[in-house]
C-alpha cells in the first residue's frame, strides 16, 4: 500500500557514517538509498560535506535529524531549519525525518531525545510546529517515535494513538522504528504488536531497525549491534500488513564493516520478501511488490 | 505539593534540570533548580513509577546518559587532550567544563569551542601551559577539517602585484588555515599520543607557530620556523605586508632575511593553500 503523500519506496538503505566514507566512494556499493544525521553535515565544508554530496550524485539520501526540538516548549530554530532546508535542497532529499521528542529548553540542548507527556495539550504543540516546519522547508517533514525510559503520569493516550492523532492533524508522516517500538513496549510493557498494528499503513513513510542492549531493568536503544529476531518478526508482521516499505538498519555504536551493515539491510529485504509471500496467495503479488520498489526507486535516482 | 498535572513548559524545564545535575537524578531531585518546578516528593506522581524502578531510577537512565555523551563529543574532538589526562580526570574536566558551558547548538561540534580557554584556568598549574597548547592544537586541527572549501590564490596573482603596491597589500586567509602560537614540545606531545609512544616530559621554552591547512580533505600541519612564523602570524592576522615586514625587523633586528627569502616564503604559502586571496584597502586584486 503506497502512503498518503506517494513518496516512494526507497529500498533498504543504511546510514553514512564517517568510518565507511573511504569505503563508499571507493567501492560503489549497490546500496539502495543512504541516510545522513543531518547535524553532521549542517556546519562543514570539508570532507563529510564533500562526501554526502558524491553520494548523493547517485543514491537518494533521505536527512534524519536529532536536534529539531519539536515537542520543546522553546522556540524554533529558524537559523538551523534554513540550514536543513539548504542541505535538503542540496542533496535532493525526499523527504527529512526527525523525532517526537524535545531536546532541551531555556537555550540548552543534552543532545537527548527525551519523551513528552501524550495528552491534548503536547499534541497541539506539537502538530502547530510540524505544519510550520513543514512550511518552512517546503518537503514533507516525518517524525520517528523515538525510545522511552519513562512514562509520564500526565499522558491520556498510549503513544500509537499520539501518532494516529498527531499525523491526521499536522498531515505529516510517520518513521516507523521498530526497534523503538520494542524497547519502549518492553520498558513500559506495552503490547508492541498492538502498538504497530494501530499504525494506519498510509501514514509510514519509513522504518528504521536497529540493535538494542538489555541493562536488565530495562532496554537501551544503543544501535550497536545486529537487529534482535523479536524485531525481525515484529517487522515482517508490519509488512504483512502495509506492504513493502523504505527501510533502514541504524547502526552507531561498535559499528561493524560495510558490508556487515550492508547485509543487515539486505536482511529487511528478505524479510520483506518472506512476510509478503506468506501473506500474497501466489507469487505474482511478491514480484508486483518489488518491481514497484525498484521503479520507485529508478525514479528518485532519476 | 506541586500544582499536577504540570503544564508542558514545567515539565520540560523540571527534566532538564535533573538530567543535567552532575550528581545524579536522586541528588537533582532535591536540588534548588528542580525544586523550583516539582516538590521531590511529587517525583513519583510525575513519572510513573513501574517494573521496579521508581522515579529517580527512571529519571537516571537520561540522566547517566548526558555526561556520556558530553564526554564522548569531546573525547572525539580532543584526542590526546583525553589521552594526556587518563580517563577520570578528562572525566571531571568535561564535567566542569559543560556545568559552565552547556551545549546550545544543535551539533555537538560546537560543544568543545571553549575548552581551551577553560583549560588554561583548570588544574594543576603545572601543566596547564602544555594541556591548553595541546588543546589548541587540537582545536585548530577541527576547525580545519570543517571549514569551508576555498579557491586557492593563484600563485600568478601574487607575482603580477607590482613592487610598489606590496607594502599596502593584505593576504586573505584560506577558510581552511588556522595558525596557532603553542609551546614547542606541545606538538611533540601532540604527536606521541596520537602514534601511542612515551609522552616528552619538557614542553620547551618559547614559543613556535604552527599552521594547520587542508588539502583534498586532508588536514596538514606544519610547525613553522622563527622568522616565517613571525611574518605569518602577522599576516594571517590581517596586517598589511608593510606592517608584517616592518614587525619581523623589529623581532629580528639582526636577521631580516633576504628578498629571496622572502619570495620563496609567500611562493610556498600559496602553494600550500594558505591564501585565497590578495587586498589592497578598498580594493581586491585578481586571485
Amino acid at each position: 500500500m503506497a502512503n498518503r503523500w506517494n513518496l516512494p519506496v526507497l529500498g533498504y538503505g543504511i546510514g553514512l557514517r564517517t568510518v565507511h566514507f573511504a569505503e563508499i566512494l571507493e567501492r560503489r556499493l549497490a546500496v539502495d538509498f543512504f541516510e545522513a544525521i543531518t547535524e553532521n553535515f549542517l556546519d562543514t565544508g570539508g570532507r563529510p560535506l564533500h562526501v554526502l554530496d558524491r553520494v548523493a550524485e547517485r543514491t537518494p539520501v533521505v536527512l534524519h535529524g536529532v536536534s529539531l526540538n519539536i515537542g520543546s516548549t522553546a522556540p524554533l530554530d529558524f537559523a538551523y531549519l534554513g540550514k536543513v532546508k539548504e542541505l535538503a535542497r542540496r542533496v535532493n532529499a525526499p523527504w527529512v525525518t526527525d523525532h517526537l521528542c524535545w531536546t532541551g529548553v531555556a537555550g540548552r540542548n543534552t543532545h537527548d531525545l527525551l519523551p513528552l507527556p501524550l495528552n491534548e495539550e503536547s499534541l497541539e504543540h506539537v502538530a502547530a510546529r510540524v505544519r510550520t516546519v513543514q512550511d518552512f522547508l517546503e518537503r514533507p517533514l516525518h517524525l520517528e517515535n523515538p525510545s522511552t525510559y519513562l512514562e509520564l503520569s500526565a499522558s491520556t493516550m498510549g503513544e500509537a494513538e499520539f501518532f494516529v492523532r498527531l499525523t491526521e492533524k499536522a498531515g505529516c508522516g510517520l518513521l516507523l522504528d521498530v526497534n523503538n517500538v520494542f524497547v519502549s513496549s518492553f520498558n513500559h510493557g506495552w503490547d508492541a504488536e498492538a502498538y504497530v498494528d494501530a499504525i494506519p499503513a498510509d501514514r509510514v513513510v519509513q522504518v528504521h531497525l536497529a540493535g538494542h542492549t538489555d541493562k536488565g531493568t530495562h532496554l537501551l536503544d544503543t544501535h550497536s549491534d545486529h537487529v534482535r529476531d523479536e524485531v525481525w518478526t515484529l517487522y515482517e508482521r508490519l509488512v504483512r500488513r502495509i506492504g513493502a516499505v523504505t527501510t533502514l538498519v541504524e547502526w552507531d555504536a561498535d559499528i561493524p564493516a560495510l558490508d556487515v551493515v550492508h547485509a543487515e539491510a539486505l536482511m529487511a529485504k528478505d524479510a520483506t520478501a518472506r512476510a509478503l509471500r506468506e501473506d500474497a496467495p501466489d507469487a505474482t503479488n511478491l514480484s508486483e511488490t518489488v518491481d514497484e520498489t525498484e521503479l520507485a526507486n529508478e525514479a528518485v535516482a532519476a | 505539593m506541586s500544582a499536577l498535572p504540570l503544564p508542558l513548559a514545567t515539565f520540560q524545564s523540571w527534566m532538564q534540570a535533573v538530567l543535567v545535575h552532575p550528581d545524579g537524578a536522586e541528588v537533582a531531585l532535591q536540588a534548588p533548580e528542580a525544586r523550583r518546578f516539582v516538590d521531590p516528593q511529587d517525583a513519583g506522581d510525575v513519572v510513573r513509577e513501574r517494573g521496579g524502578l521508581d522515579a529517580a531510577e527512571r529519571l537516571q537512565i537520561y540522566a547517566g546518559m548526558y555526561p556520556l555523551r558530553m564526554r564522548d563529543a569531546l573525547r572525539s574532538d580532543y584526542p590526546a587532550l583525553a589521552e594526556l589526562l587518563v580517563e577520570r580526570r578528562f572525566e571531571r574536566l568535561v564535567d566542569d567544563y559543560v556545568a559552565l558551558y552547556p551545549s546550545r547548538s544543535y551539533t555537538l561540534a560546537r560543544l568543545g569551542d571553549h575548552l581551551p580557554d577553560f583549560v588554561e584556568g583548570w588544574g594543576s598549574p603545572r601543566r596547564r601551559g602544555l594541556l591548553t597548547d595541546v588543546a589548541r592544537l587540537e582545536r585548530a586541527g577541527a576547525q580545519v577539517f570543517d571549514a569551508d572549501e576555498s579557491v586557492p590564490m593563484d600563485p600568478e596573482a601574487l607575482r603580477s602585484v607590482p613592487a610598489a603596491l606590496w607594502p599596502n597589500v593584505r593576504l586573505r586567509p584560506a577558510a581552511a588555515f588556522r595558525l596557532v602560537r603553542v609551546r614547542p614540545g606541545a606538538v611533540d606531545v601532540l604527536d606521541a599520543v596520537l602514534e601511542g609512544n612515551p609522552v616528552p616530559e619538557k614542553a620547551g621554552r618559547g614559543r613556535v607557530e604552527v599552521a594547520y591547512y587542508r588539502r583534498d580533505f586532508v588536514v596538514l600541519r606544519r610547525t613553522m620556523g622563527p622568522f616565517d612564523g613571525n611574518l605569518l602570524a602577522s599576516l594571517a592576522a590581517g596586517e598589511t605586508v608593510g606592517s608584517a615586514l616592518q614587525r619581523l625587523g623589529k623581532a629580528f633586528p639582526g636577521g631580516f632575511p633576504s628578498g629571496e627569502i622572502l619570495s620563496g616564503w609567500f611562493a610556498e604559502w600559496t602553494r600550500l593553500g594558505l591564501f585565497a586571496g590578495i587586498e589592497r584597502t578598498g580594493e581586491n586584486l585578481p586571485a
